[in-house]
Parts: structure tokens; C-alpha cells; sequence
């Protein structure tokens, strides 16, 4: 690897950086704003001038938690005469409920968090899923701590929220691994999924060593990894067809009958020892796998080596839960990308542009423009034990991020030196949550009860009553759910002749375009087969009393029928660790959002994606099928939407905020500033007023909605300076 | 709630797996609904075909594409692939077509008599046996992928050969969503603008105030933001700058009353069926006339695990209706030979009636028609006689999408890299029926 600290800084040696001029003990804010500045001077690129209280406390909001300031909180900063007034305001933002609200969306852009269903598994999962990273952002989770929870996540859905990084991609193991390279190590290797790289020198085998590391994890536990000594119990029911080492077709039934009597048991990521083989049609071979298409991979391999795993080149050795071992060669300050990626998309997040281009798609030559920054950088967050919100902090509080935006376009292909940040158009969430908060009061307090939780509730409970009858009961668990399921089948079948019978007439009926009869008899078919479905409930409720009445410790035996409604659930995650900088606003009452339409709730409390035509959807909010794939190109959908869409009337009824912070002014220009105030963050200037005076004369009190309507539809409105 | 928390033991356990169904998509029920296809499908897993060879000389006529998107999975033995008298038809009869030799069920008695505009494509098959992956697969001709989205016939059409009407969008979706049929990794501006109910016009198109107070307004914005302008030369910025511009535009164009179905005669929309499909079938016609090249309709329903001949019966009443009309329509109007119309599904359903009188997902053998353009009317493709295989001209998911993508005259090897630098084409690697074609 050419990444080794002793080479970069023997090259940064030889091309004289003054880095060593800046001392130790500077405090990181000013360390950073050294090194952007050395790189500026050393490339003749003059830093922008700074911003004015305004401006910056517009961009700061927006960076830091998400949404534009109100005009409260837009005065009550400016008027503060204290010098150290900005510091004050990025903590406070930083230890805000809409920071949790404004990272959610980031990392759900980034991981696909959908809460509506993901892959064929439940809505419930995507919503345990949003609610534990919800939960690791609120509580500062180092980030470390935070991808190893992820890729080593394990358990039921109702324990842990994490199995949703597997749930997501439920049924696509090869994908989610090239999805862990991409999100955490910044390193395209899809590619090689299906052939070796053809711009980067992964090789297929490479992409086949590495999926075997997390190749055995299953998003849904089978009957025997439930119970094992199911397997000798099943395969005894056919004896004749177990010596021909083949399952009977009754057996078959019989799995499934079982599978679903314990599904709720099934509903959570665990480990099998299934293997990964190379395709069929591998052909490029690779030292040790030429011609072995179909071979099975035997060992996991990480894609570079570390020295927490595979140090001399050896290969870890199939065994157990291997994402143990991926996870500590991953998650490791030794592993050259993971560090570097997070680094990059906090600066991204916080400057508009990283210091690498893409941000994940390094190859073993990718450079940071401005390379001691990158590494300094690094070194920090490492020292600081990977806490993601003192970096965002670090960065808030340099002049460089401080500094006015740049004006001109910003091409990927040159270098960038950062003499301030760049012109942002705001992300979809940013613009609905800046429109929230010209809508509602304390827009980020507002939140949408998780209903999800009861139900997953519920489902636990089931769990635990199943896990208890056959689980822990080991062999006899197994006999006993045999028995069971043998007794559903044998009432599955009651009116099965009945039905066909029925069935014929059914038929006959239509032939001679009788619909009338062949409908009643249609009724009494779907009559038989409610009969026929509550006796296989029946059955299953009597034999397990019986079942029951046979084992008289079990813990079942006299518990009331009816669901707990009222047991809460326990902490999502009990073992979540907090960092020292976590949210400290005070709750919120439900109270003061009376009166204010469900529509406005921040982007973070609706569903992931929002639906198709949502002004979120329009504004390029991610649809959460692939990573990162938020946008903020213009649409004409766009334009209509805040020239013509529903949002201008609420925003200029009586109940907006908007129009609560504007009623009161007597005069045109004093209702302009308030205005001014509300929706860009500044006051307006002289020309603008002229232009206000011109524009409201010999109109009547409403005058002001086409001040708003002229603002809301201007470019500055979602931009970010 | 409260029914459940007092239930008895019957109760209580019904509550637990309609719990477990709603949560995992499955049931508890023994033969109830467990699809004997489902296991055997593998999510992600797409079959490579070989290269298409178009056959020489042939031209195929149509540039423009009318989609209509039976979602649910549309039942072939009860439409398009007939089977009388066997148990699998359940009493379902076959009527002949105005062309000898095509039958289809009796539930088509106008479209039959229209079928020299038609070809029914009886042997479709996917490998897909899930809704969202079936849908995606049948409008993208990839299976979905955790790592990249794949556009829709529609984004391919204005990236292949850009749009025609300057105000119009590209392409037009009426109705429910299509998985699958968006611009996918390419750029936002090739996605289909989607039109909810096609009475509604599009969306926030109309002024909520007068001529005078709405360019009032306009002017008003563009007189606040030229100081922004001022300091931002920005291409970001300028982009929005004329994107208002196209949005203006597009609220004054003449060609926004190709939405307006109030200008037709109330005879030609009774014609077409008072009801949302046949009235998208209607606007379909107008925008294709206003050069817009794609526009797919949404028929829902389909998914008929119960009851299946009574829905099938009612559904087809109005997609004969509106079918039948739209291709006479489309051939009175002189406009057949440029207009594909295409009408296809996710996957077929099981010959074999379940104890609901429904069918369940049958992604083995379905059916599909193209009309218009130059095809060759009849049928093409056969299952045997239980509609179980198919043993004749079989096209994958690709390969039908090839045979349309051929029948519009796009370049079916011409290969976009998306953003990632990965390659694909049209219709994957799918080979085209060109014999479909005149």
C-alpha cells in the first residue's frame, strides 16, 4: 500500500510543506485553518473574506441541524455582543435534537434506511433499523463502534435494530458486501462481482474471498438453525427416504408447517455455515483458483492487509461467525480507508466538496488535495476515539469553514484548496425542513409516535412463548413441534373434498353463465375454507395443551391467554454507550403542535423515502435504493411546486409562523424586514426596500404574500451561502 | 386492539399470525398461500442471453410507445391464452379473433374484432415471482440490485434519441407507480413525469392567481434575485434560473391542453369508458399527439388470489373497452403505424385454481399483446395445452423488451455506461422476436 504515514511524509518532506511550522499545542480549529492555508499560498489561491454574523449563522443552522434559523433565533445571535458567541451557538446546534433530526437523513441517504419495507422483509425491521441508527446518532455513537454494531449486528429485530444493515439487502449477501467496501472503505468493487475489475486490479477472487466473510450471515433463521435437534427428529419420519439421502415430499410439507409455526422466531439476522462457491462461469484464475469454477471459497480474505488481520498475507480460515474478524480488520485505525472515508464525508458534509473526489471510489493512487490536512484530520479523529460530532465541531469553528462561499463553479476535476466553502443548493430534506420551520413552532421537537414497537412488542412475546415450548426443550421441543405440526396437517385436509366438489359445480355454473349461483357457491367455499383455517388454529391450541398438560413445568402451562398490551419494550439496544456530547434539549409537549396539519413534521420523523410526488421526492431526496443517491438538480416539478403547490397557501395562513412573525409590522419596509428576516436570514438591503415600497403601494394588507411568494421562488431562498 | 387483548385462545393465536404474515410477508396457513414458485426464485439472479442479430431488411415503423402496465400479475389463461374445456380454464370460454387461427377468451369480444392491430405474445416468462422485483424486471429488463438503479424504457428512449416536444416532458406515467420505470442512473431530467389520475392535469401547473398578479410576482422574484445572480456566476444557480423559465413555459404552453380530457367530445371519452384506465387511455392518445414518445398506463387488480373470475371478468370489461377504442382510434386518427401499444405484466398466474377460486404467481408462462406499429397480427409464442410451459417461441424479460426496443427502431447494442462506469443496454442482452414484426 502506498498509504504508509512514513512515505506520505517523506513525499510531503520533499515537496518542503511547512507543516512542521505549526506548533503542537494549537487548538484544532486553528490547526485546521493552517493547513488550508499553507495549501492556498502555496497554490496562489487568495481565502474568501469572511462572513458576516448573518450569513453565517443561516449556513451553520443549516449544516448543523438542518433547517434555517427562525427569526428568534436569527436575532438572538446577531444582537449577542460576546466574542466567543459563534463557538457558543455551533455547540449548542451540535447538542440539538434537529442535529439528531439532520445526521438521520445523512446516514439514511448513505445506508438506504427504508422504513416502508425492505427486500421482502417487514416495514418493522426498516423501522428498528431507523430507530437504532436514530438512537447511536442521539447518543454521539464513536463511529468505530458505530460500523462494527452494523456488520457484526445480530439477533432479532425487537434486540437489535443493527440486523437491518443485513435485513436491507435480504436474499443479495454478494451486493451488501460490495455496499460495506463502498460505504466504509470508500472502494468500488462491485465490479469484480461478476469479473475482474476492469479500471482497478480487484479480481473476481479478490471480491470472493472478501464475500466470504460475511457469506454464512442468514436474514432469516431457518427451523433447524432454531432448533438443531430438529433435523434428527425430521428426517426419522422417513426413514426410506433418508437412506437415499433425499427429504421425502411429507417432510418438505412438514418443514414448512413448522417454518411457519415459528415464524416470529425466524424475524432477526443469525449465522450459518453455508459457503460461498465461485460462479459457474468463472474463467480468470487467479494463483490457487484457476479452474476451479464452482469451487467453494474455504477461507475469508480481506480486501488489503492490516495487521489486525491477515498480516503476513495469510487467509483467516472459515470458522464461526466470521464478521468478527471483518470487523476488526474494518473498523481499525490501521486500515488505510476507513478512516480516511468518514473523514472525507465530515468535511464534505460541512465545506460541500471533500477533500477526496469521489467519496468512494479510491484507488490505490487517490490523494487528498491537500494531503497533511487529510492526515491531520485522521489523527484527530482517531485520538478522539472516532467521535464524529468533535470533528463537525473542529470544522464549524475554523476560519476556513467561517469564510464567505465560493462564487464561481467548482469543477471535480481540479484540485480544490478551500478558500471557503462551496455554493450549495440545499438537500431536499434541508428545504422541507426549512419550509416545516416557517410552518410550525419548534419544528424539531415534533415527532411521530413509533407504533412499530408494539407490534414488534408482540411479535416478541410470540417469540419468547415458541422459544420456550420448542426451543430450549432441545429434542423433545423438536418432537413435540413435529407432533404439532402433524396435527395441523391432518385437519388442513377436512373439507378438502367438499371444496372440489364445489368447485366442479362452480364451473359448470359459469359454463351455462349462471353467475349468480356459481357466486353463492363461491361464498360457501370460502366459508368451508375459514372452517377449514380455524380448525387448523384449533388444532393447534389443543395440542399444545396437550402438550403442555404432558409437561407440567413447562412455563405455559397456566399463563393467561390474552397479550400483555401495556409491557413496554425494553431499550432498543441497552449496550449503546454514549459519547460526552449528547443531546440536551428538553422535551417537547404535543400540545403545541395543535392545530398544525400531520403534513409538518420534519423530514427525519416521515417515511423513508417519502412517496413518489412528495415535495421531498421532487426536491431529490434519495428513493434509498442505492448509497447516496440524494440530488439537486432543478426540475420543472420543482419550480411548480413552490410557484403553485399548496405549500404558499399554508405558509401564508394564519397559523404559519411566517405569517406570525410578519402580522404585527405597521409599515411595508418594517413587514419586509421581519420577512427578510424569516425567510432569507438577513435584512434586506436598500434596493430591496426600494423595490418592497414600489411593489406593496396602493395594495391592500396581503401585499406581503407577493413579497413571500417573490422570495420563496428566488434562488437564494435554497441556496446555502 | 382491545378484542385482542380479552380474546380466548383462538383469538389470540389468529392475532399472532396475521402479526407474523403482516410482518413478513408470509402465512401460517398450511396450502393457503404458499406459492410453489416463490422458493425456487432467486432475487438478484439475472440469465445471461446472447447477443441480438436483428434480421436484415426489416423496418420496423413505430417511434412512439403507449405502455399499458397490468399491475398484480395478469392471468393468461383467463385473457390472452385461452384453454377451454380443460379444468384449468374454470369454465372461462374461447372466442375467435378477426384473425384466423387467434383465439382468445371470451372476455375480449370488442378487442377480438380489432385483432388485425394486435399480436398476442403467449410465451413470456420471468424468472421474478415477487411483485417489486417482477415489476422492476419487466420495466427496466435488469433484476433489482442492492448497488445501482436501472432506467425504464422511457429514460432510455430520450437518452437513445431525445425528446421531440419542447415543452411536453419526455415521458408521461398515468397512475399507480411503476418500480423500475425511472430514470435510474441516468440524469433526474429523463424521469417520467407521473400524472396521479388523468383528470387531474399536472400537477401545480395551474396559477393560483390572475394573469396580471402572477407575472407581478415573477417579475417581482427575478427583480430580488439579480443580486444573487450578480455575485453567483454559478452554473447550479443559472440551472434553476431556466428551469423557472421551462416552468413558466410549460404553465402557458397550448401543448398543456393535451392534458385536458374536457377537450374531447364526451362521446370519444364515453367511447373509451368512464373510468381511470379508460380515460388514461384517452390522455394516453392526446400526449402521443403532442409528441410525447412514452406514456404507460396503470391497470391495478390484478393480483387476484381470490376470486379470481369474477375480478378477471370485471377488469376486462373495461380494458377490452378502452383497448378496442384506443387502436381504432389511433388508426381513424392515421396514427397506428407510429404508435406501439404494449400491454404487459409482472408475471402470470397458476393454471390451477386455489381453494379461493383465485390463482396464485406463475412466473413460468404469461402473456402480453403488441399492437400497432408494423407488427404482424395473431399470436406468437405457445404454452401446452394446461398453460403450464411454454413450448413455443419463448421470450425472457429481455427479450420481450428487446422485441419492443426493436419495434421503436432503438439501438438495441448501443451500450450507456452509468455513472459507476458499468455497461448496459435497452433491454440487457435480450434477443429480439423480430418476427413479431411485419
Amino acid at each position: 500500500m502506498n498509504y504508509s504515514a512514513s512515505t506520505l511524509w517523506l513525499s510531503l518532506l520533499a515537496l518542503g510543506l511547512p507543516t512542521a511550522a505549526i506548533a503542537q499545542d494549537t487548538p484544532p480549529p486553528q490547526k485546521i485553518d493552517a493547513f488550508v492555508e499553507a495549501a492556498l499560498k502555496q497554490h496562489n489561491v487568495t481565502p474568501n473574506p469572511p462572513t458576516n454574523d448573518e450569513t453565517f449563522c443561516r449556513r451553520i443552522y443549516l449544516d448543523a441541524i438542518g433547517r434555517i434559523p427562525s427569526k428568534d433565533e436569527l436575532t438572538t445571535f446577531v444582537s449577542d455582543t460576546e466574542p466567543g458567541k459563534r463557538a457558543k451557538l455551533i455547540d449548542k446546534l451540535l447538542n440539538s435534537e434537529g442535529y439528531n433530526s439532520h445526521t438521520y437523513n445523512w446516514w439514511a441517504d448513505i445506508l438506504r434506511v427504508q422504513t416502508q419495507g425492505m427486500n421482502g422483509n417487514g416495514a418493522e425491521a426498516g423501522q428498528a433499523y431507523a430507530a437504532w441508527v436514530k438512537k447511536a446518532i442521539r447518543s454521539n455513537m464513536p463511529y468505530d463502534q458505530f460500523v462494527r454494531e452494523l456488520v457484526t449486528a445480530k439477533g432479532y429485530v425487537w434486540d437489535n435494530g443493527a440486523v437491518g444493515y443485513y435485513m436491507r439487502d435480504a436474499g443479495m449477501p454478494l451486493d451488501n458486501m460490495s455496499n460495506t467496501a463502498q460505504v466504509f472503505l470508500g472502494t468500488r468493487v462491485v465490479c469484480a462481482q461478476c469479473h475482474n475489475h476492469p479500471f482497478d486490479h480487484w479480481k473476481q477472487t479478490d471480491y470472493y474471498e472478501m464475500a466470504a466473510f460475511t457469506y454464512g450471515v442468514d436474514t432469516e433463521m431457518s427451523p433447524y438453525a432454531i432448533n438443531p435437534a430438529l433435523e434428527g427428529v425430521l428426517t426419522q419420519t422417513d426413514k426410506k427416504a433418508a437412506r437415499k439421502g433425499r427429504k421425502a415430499p411429507d417432510v418438505r410439507a412438514m418443514e414448512n408447517m413448522i417454518k411457519d409455526i415459528l415464524t416470529p422466531l425466524s424475524y432477526g439476522v443469525s449465522e450459518t455455515k453455508r459457503v460461498l462457491k465461485l460462479p459457474e462461469d468463472y474463467k480468470e484464475g487467479k494463483e490457487g483458483y484457476a479452474g476451479k469454477a464452482g469451487a467453494p471459497i474455504d477461507k475469508a480474505k480481506a480486501l488489503f492487509a492490516t495487521d489486525r488481520v491477515d498480516k503476513d498475507g495469510a487467509a483467516v480460515k472459515l470458522d464461526g461467525d466470521m464478521r468478527d474478524h471483518l470487523a476488526d480488520w474494518l473498523c481499525n485505525k490501521q486500515n488505510p480507508r476507513f478512516t480516511t472515508v468518514i473523514v472525507n464525508r465530515i468535511w464534505k458534509r460541512a465545506l460541500g466538496i471533500g477533500l477526496i473526489e469521489p467519496v468512494d471510489d479510491f484507488k490505490d493512487d487517490t490523494l487528498a488535495s491537500n494531503q497533511p490536512l487529510m492526515k491531520y484530520l485522521q489523527e484527530t479523529l482517531v485520538r478522539d476515539k472516532y467521535d464524529m460530532k468533535k470533528m463537525m465541531k473542529y470544522i464549524y469553528n475554523s476560519r476556513t469553514y467561517q469564510r464567505q462561499c465560493t462564487p464561481g463553479d467548482v469543477s471535480l476535476d481540479v484540485a480544490y484548496y478551500f478558500p471557503g466553502p462551496i455554493l450549495r443548493r440545499m438537500s431536499a430534506e434541508q428545504i422541507w425542513d426549512s419550509v416545516v420551520t416557517l410552518m410550525i413552532p419548534n419544528p424539531d421537537g415534533r415527532k411521530r409516535s413509533e407504533g412499530f414497537q408494539d407490534r414488534l412488542n408482540k411479535m416478541k412475546e410470540a417469540a419468547e412463548e415458541l422459544k420456550a415450548r420448542y426451543v430450549d426443550t432441545k429434542r423433545q421441543g423438536a418432537e413435540d413441534l413435529v407432533e404439532l405440526a402433524k396435527a395441523m396437517q391432518s385437519v388442513g385436509k377436512i373439507n378438502e373434498s367438499k371444496i372440489a366438489d364445489l368447485r366442479a359445480k362452480i364451473t359448470a355454473a359459469r359454463e351455462k353463465k349462471d353467475e349468480a349461483t356459481a357466486r353463492e357457491l363461491q361464498q360457501e367455499v370460502q366459508k368451508l375454507t375459514l372452517e377449514q383455517e380455524t380448525a387448523v388454529y384449533k388444532a393447534q391450541a389443543d395440542k399444545e395443551k396437550e402438550i403442555d398438560a404432558k409437561r407440567k413445568n413447562t412455563p405455559f402451562a397456566n399463563k393467561p391467554l390474552a397479550f400483555d398490551n401495556d409491557k413496554k419494550s425494553p431499550a432498543m439496544n441497552p449496550g449503546m454507550k454514549g459519547g460526552d456530547m449528547q443531546t440536551t434539549d428538553s422535551p417537547v409537549s404535543a400540545a403545541d403542535y395543535v392545530g398544525y396539519s400531520d403534513t409538518y413534521f420534519r423530514a427525519s420523523e416521515l417515511p423513508s423515502p417519502a412517496p413518489n410526488g412528495h415535495f421531498l421526492h421532487e426536491f431529490g431526496q434519495s428513493e434509498r435504493l442505492v448509497i447516496e443517491n440524494s440530488w439537486n438538480d432543478a426540475s420543472v416539478t420543482q419550480a411548480l411546486s413552490l410557484m403553485n403547490g399548496e405549500i404558499f397557501e399554508e405558509l401564508t395562513s394564519a397559523k404559519s409562523q411566517l405569517t406570525k412573525a410578519v402580522e404585527f409590522a405597521l409599515t411595508p419596509t418594517e413587514k419586509a424586514s421581519k420577512l427578510w428576516l424569516t425567510v432569507l436570514g438577513r435584512t434586506p438591503t436598500d434596493e430591496e426596500k426600494k423595490l418592497v415600497t414600489e411593489a406593496t403601494q396602493g395594495k391592500g394588507k396581503d401585499s406581503w404574500k407577493d413579497l413571500f411568494w417573490a422570495l420563496l421562488n428566488g434562488r437564494e431562498f435554497i441556496f446555502i451561502q | 386492539m382491545d378484542s385482542i387483548l380479552n380474546s380466548d385462545e383462538l383469538t389470540r393465536r389468529r392475532f399472532m399470525n396475521y402479526t407474523s404474515k403482516a410482518l413478513l410477508g408470509v402465512s401460517v396457513l398450511p396450502g393457503i398461500t404458499l406459492s410453489a414458485f416463490g422458493a425456487d426464485v432467486k432475487k438478484g439472479e439475472s440469465k445471461i442471453i446472447s447477443a441480438p442479430t436483428p434480421a436484415a431488411g426489416k423496418k420496423p415503423t413505430a417511434r412512439n410507445i403507449i405502455y399499458l402496465y397490468m399491475s398484480g400479475g395478469m392471468t393468461h389463461l383467463d385473457t390472452f391464452d385461452p384453454k377451454p374445456g380443460t379444468d384449468e380454464a374454470g369454465g372461462v370460454k374461447a372466442i375467435p379473433t378477426s384473425v384466423d387461427g387467434t383465439m382468445v377468451t371470451e372476455n375480449f369480444p370488442l378487442l377480438a374484432k380489432e385483432w388485425n392491430k394486435v399480436c398476442a405474445i403467449n410465451g413470456l416468462t420471468t424468472t421474478q415471482g415477487a411483485h417489486e422485483q417482477g415489476n422492476y424486471f419487466m420495466h427496466s429488463s435488469y433484476t433489482m440490485r442492492g448497488t445501482i438503479t436501472h432506467p425504464g424504457l422511457g429514460a432510455w428512449m430520450q437518452r437513445l434519441e431525445g425528446k421531440t416536444n419542447r415543452t411536453l416532458p419526455g415521458s408521461v406515467l398515468v397512475g399507480g407507480g411503476a418500480v423500475g420505470g425511472g430514470a435510474g442512473f441516468m440524469e433526474s431530467k429523463y424521469a417520467p413525469l407521473h400524472i396521479g389520475s388523468p383528470t387531474e392535469g399536472v400537477k401545480n401547473s395551474r396559477a393560483m392567481v390572475g394573469t396580471s398578479q402572477f407575472d407581478d410576482r415573477l417579475m417581482l422574484a427575478k427583480k430580488f434575485d439579480e443580486a444573487f445572480h450578480g455575485r453567483y456566476d454559478n452554473k447550479k444557480v443559472r440551472a434553476y434560473k431556466d428551469m423557472y423559465d421551462d416552468a413558466v413555459r410549460l404553465m402557458r404552453s397550448e401543448d398543456l391542453k393535451a392534458f385536458d380530457l374536457n377537450q374531447e367530445d364526451a362521446a370519444v371519452r364515453a367511447e373509451y369508458g368512464e373510468n381511470g384506465f379508460g380515460q388514461g387511455c384517452l390522455l394516453a392518445r392526446r400526449l402521443i399527439e403532442n409528441d410525447v414518445r412514452h406514456v404507460e398506463v396503470t391497470l391495478g387488480g390484478w393480483d387476484t388470489h381470490t376470486n379470481n373470475f369474477t375480478a378477471v371478468a370485471n377488469m376486462a370489461k373495461n380494458l377490452d373497452k378502452a383497448l378496442s377504442t384506443l387502436l381504432k382510434d389511433l388508426e381513424r386518427r392515421g396514427m397506428i403505424e407510429e404508435t406501439l401499444v404494449v400491454l404487459t405484466t409482472e408475471f402470470g398466474r397458476t393454471p390451477q385454481i386455489n381453494d379461493n377460486d383465485g390463482r396464485d404467481h406463475f412466473p413460468k408462462a404469461f402473456s402480453g399483446l403488441i399492437c400497432g406499429g408494423s407488427v404482424k397480427p395473431g399470436h406468437y409464442g405457445k404454452t401446452n395445452e394446461h398453460g403450464t410451459e411454454v413450448v413455443e417461441g419463448k421470450l425472457g424479460v429481455p427479450d420481450f423488451n428487446a422485441t419492443i426496443a426493436y419495434g421503436l427502431g432503438l439501438p438495441l447494442d448501443e451500450i450507456i455506461y452509468s455513472p459507476s462506469k458499468r455497461p448496459f443496454q435497452v433491454a440487457d442482452k435480450g434477443k429480439p422476436a423480430t418476427e413479431v414484426f411485419a
